[in-house]
C-alpha cells in the first residue's frame, strides 16, 4: 500500500464518519485525548501562557460578579417597587432585559466574546421566567401547572434553538433546567396528589436523574468541543449533569425503602463504577456519601436491636474510614488526571 | 442519526415516555366512565351560620318527600328559618350540566336513594391540592366532586354552589333518577 492508497483509505474512513479529524490529530501528536471519547481533545502544543490564563479567569470572575449584581438589582427593583413601576416598568426590567441580553448574546459571536455571550445568555435565562410570570400576572392568568408547562416548554424551545445555533455551553444547563421544570410541572399535573403514593415522586426524580446521565454522556457526540477552553467548559457541564443525575437517583432512591434497600446497594456501586468509567469525580463523591448514609440507615433499621448502639457505631466508623479510602483510591487511580 | 446519538436520544426520551405512560395509566380508565342515570341533588343557598332549613328531602318508596328537619337543635334567639328546604337540581350526566327543578316536578321521579347508582357509579368529594411544590405557584386546585366506578372517575363540573368559596357539605346527593 503506497502513500496515495493510505491517504485515500483515511479519506474514505473520514467521509464514512468512522474516524474524526480529532483522531488524526491525536495520532499526529498535535492533540492529546483528555477523556475516553476522542471528541473531547485538547491541543497540547497550544496552551496559553499562565499570565493570559489568569487574566482570562479574572475577566470571567468579573463577568460572573457583574451578572449576579445585575440580577440581584432587578430582583430588588421589582420586589420593592412592584406597584410604583407599573406594568411597563415590570415587563421592561424583566422580559425587556432578558430579551436584550438574549439578542446581544447571539450577536457576540466572536471566539474572544464567548464568555461574555454566555454570561448574557445566563442573565436572559434567569430573568425569562420572571418576565413570563409578570406577563401572565398582568393578563390575569394564574401561574398554575398548565401555565408553567407552557412557559417552561416555550423557554426550552427558545433557549434550545439558541444552543443549536450558538453552541454556547452554558445553554446546555439552561435547556436542561427549563426541560426539568416542564417535566416536574407535567408530573404534578398528571399525578396530582397521587404523586405522594407508591413512591411516585421518588421514581419520577430517579428517572430524571438517569436521563441527566444519559444526556451528559450523549453530549460528547452531539456537541463536540471546538477549542481548548470549550473542552474544559463541556467537561465541567458534563460533571455538573453527572453530579445532579447521581444526586437525583441516590437522593430519591434512599427514601424508597423496603426491598429496594437491597437494590439501592447495587445502585451505589453502580455510581462507583460509573464514576471510573465516565471519569466523574462528582459521581464518585455522591456515591461515597450515599454509601455512608445507607450504611447508617441499614444499621439503625435492621441491626441496632441485635448489636446495640456502641458496637454499631464502631462498625459504622470503620466502614466510613474504608469508604473514605476507597474514594481516595478510585479518584487517584482512575479519575484525577495524571 | 438516532444510532449515532443514542445516549442523548435515550436521555431525552425517558422522561417523555414516563409522562405518556403515566398519563395513559391514570387517565385511560376515565375514558370508560359513561354513567347512564341522572341524579337529583340539593345545594344550600344559605351563607349565614344563623340560618337553617326547617325541612329536609327524603326518599320513601322510591319517591321524593319533604320531611320536617328533626335534627335542628333548639334555635338561638338570633337564628331563623329561611325556607322549607334548599333548591333542587337535576344533574345530567351526559351533558355535565345542572338544572333547577321544582319539588312538584321532582316528586314524580322514580328515585333510587343509592348511594350508588343502579349501574354502580358513586359520587364523592376528593381533596387534592395539586400535590407538588405549592410554594412555586402550583396551587391549582384539583379538588371537587367526581363520579366514578373502579379506578375511573370524571369531574362533575356542572354542579351548582360547590365552588371554592363554599363548604363542600353544601352538596347533598338525594338519589338517582331511574
Amino acid at each position: 500500500m503506497d502513500k496515495h492508497q493510505i491517504i485515500a483509505l483515511i479519506e474514505g474512513q473520514l467521509a464514512a464518519g468512522k474516524i474524526s479529524k480529532e483522531d488524526l490529530l491525536i495520532i499526529a501528536g498535535i492533540k492529546v485525548s483528555t477523556s475516553q471519547n476522542p471528541s473531547f481533545v485538547a491541543p497540547e502544543n497550544n496552551r496559553a501562557p499562565d499570565s493570559q490564563e489568569s487574566s482570562k479567569k479574572l475577566i470571567n470572575t468579573f463577568y460572573g460578579i457583574g451578572a449576579t449584581i445585575a440580577i440581584t438589582g432587578v430582583g430588588i427593583l421589582i420586589g420593592q417597587n412592584w406597584i410604583e413601576i407599573g406594568f411597563a416598568g415590570r415587563i421592561l426590567s424583566t422580559m425587556g432585559i432578558s430579551l436584550s441580553a438574549y439578542i446581544t448574546a447571539f450577536l457576540l459571536s466572536k471566539p474572544q466574546q464567548k464568555m461574555l455571550s454566555q454570561v448574557l445568555f445566563a442573565i436572559s435565562a434567569i430573568l425569562a421566567p420572571l418576565g413570563s410570570y409578570v406577563l401572565l400576572n398582568e393578563g390575569n392568568i394564574a401561574f398554575d401547572w398548565s401555565s408553567q408547562i407552557t412557559t417552561s416548554l416555550l423557554l426550552s424551545i427558545v433557549f434550545g434553538t439558541a444552543l443549536l445555533i450558538s453552541k454556547r455551553s452554558v445553554l446546555i444547563l439552561v435547556v436542561v433546567g427549563f426541560a426539568s421544570w416542564a417535566y416536574f410541572a407535567l408530573v404534578a399535573k398528571v399525578f396530582g396528589s397521587a404523586i405522594y403514593y407508591n413512591n411516585s415522586l421518588q421514581w419520577a426524580i430517579m428517572l430524571l436523574g438517569t436521563s441527566y446521565i444519559f444526556i451528559s454522556y450523549g453530549l460528547q457526540s452531539f456537541l463536540p468541543a471546538s477549542d481548548v477552553a470549550d473542552v474544559g467548559e463541556k467537561k465541567t457541564i458534563q460533571n455538573v449533569l453527572y453530579g445532579f443525575g447521581t444526586l437525583a437517583i441516590l437522593g430519591s432512591g434512599i427514601f424508597v425503602g423496603g426491598i429496594f434497600d437491597l437494590f439501592f446497594i447495587a445502585l451505589i456501586f453502580g455510581a462507583f463504577y460509573g464514576s471510573v468509567y465516565l471519569k466523574s469525580r462528582s459521581m464518585l463523591i455522591f456515591g461515597a456519601l450515599f454509601l455512608v448514609a445507607h450504611m447508617i440507615k441499614l444499621t439503625s433499621e435492621y441491626f441496632l436491636d441485635s448489636v446495640g448502639w456502641p458496637l454499631a457505631l464502631i462498625v459504622i466508623g470503620f466502614l466510613v474510614i474504608g469508604v473514605g479510602y476507597l474514594t481516595f483510591y478510585l479518584n487517584k487511580k482512575f479519575i484525577s488526571p495524571k | 442519526m438516532i444510532k449515532k446519538h443514542l445516549p442523548l436520544f435515550i436521555g431525552i426520551s425517558l422522561p417523555i415516555i414516563f409522562i405518556i405512560s403515566m398519563s395513559i395509566v391514570i387517565f385511560a380508565p376515565s375514558l370508560f366512565i359513561k354513567p347512564q342515570f341522572n341524579f337529583l341533588y340539593t345545594s344550600t343557598d344559605i351563607y349565614s351560620n344563623n340560618q337553617t332549613y326547617n325541612a329536609v328531602y327524603e326518599i320513601n318508596n322510591g319517591r321524593l318527600e319533604l320531611e320536617t328537619n328533626t335534627a335542628i337543635p333548639p334555635l338561638p334567639s338570633n337564628q331563623d328559618f329561611t325556607q322549607n328546604a334548599g333548591p333542587l337540581y337535576r344533574y345530567n350526566v351526559r351533558t355535565n350540566s345542572s338544572h333547577e327543578v321544582s319539588f312538584d316536578e321532582a316528586k314524580n321521579y322514580a328515585i333510587d336513594p343509592g348511594p350508588s347508582s343502579p349501574d354502580g357509579y358513586t359520587v364523592k368529594y376528593e381533596y387534592d391540592n395539586g400535590g407538588l411544590f405549592d410554594l412555586f405557584g402550583g396551587n391549582e386546585s384539583f379538588s371537587g366532586y367526581f363520579i366514578g366506578r373502579g379506578n375511573g372517575k370524571k369531574r362533575l363540573s356542572g354542579l351548582k354552589n360547590t365552588d371554592q368559596y363554599r363548604y363542600r357539605q353544601d352538596f347533598r346527593l338525594i338519589g338517582w333518577i331511574k
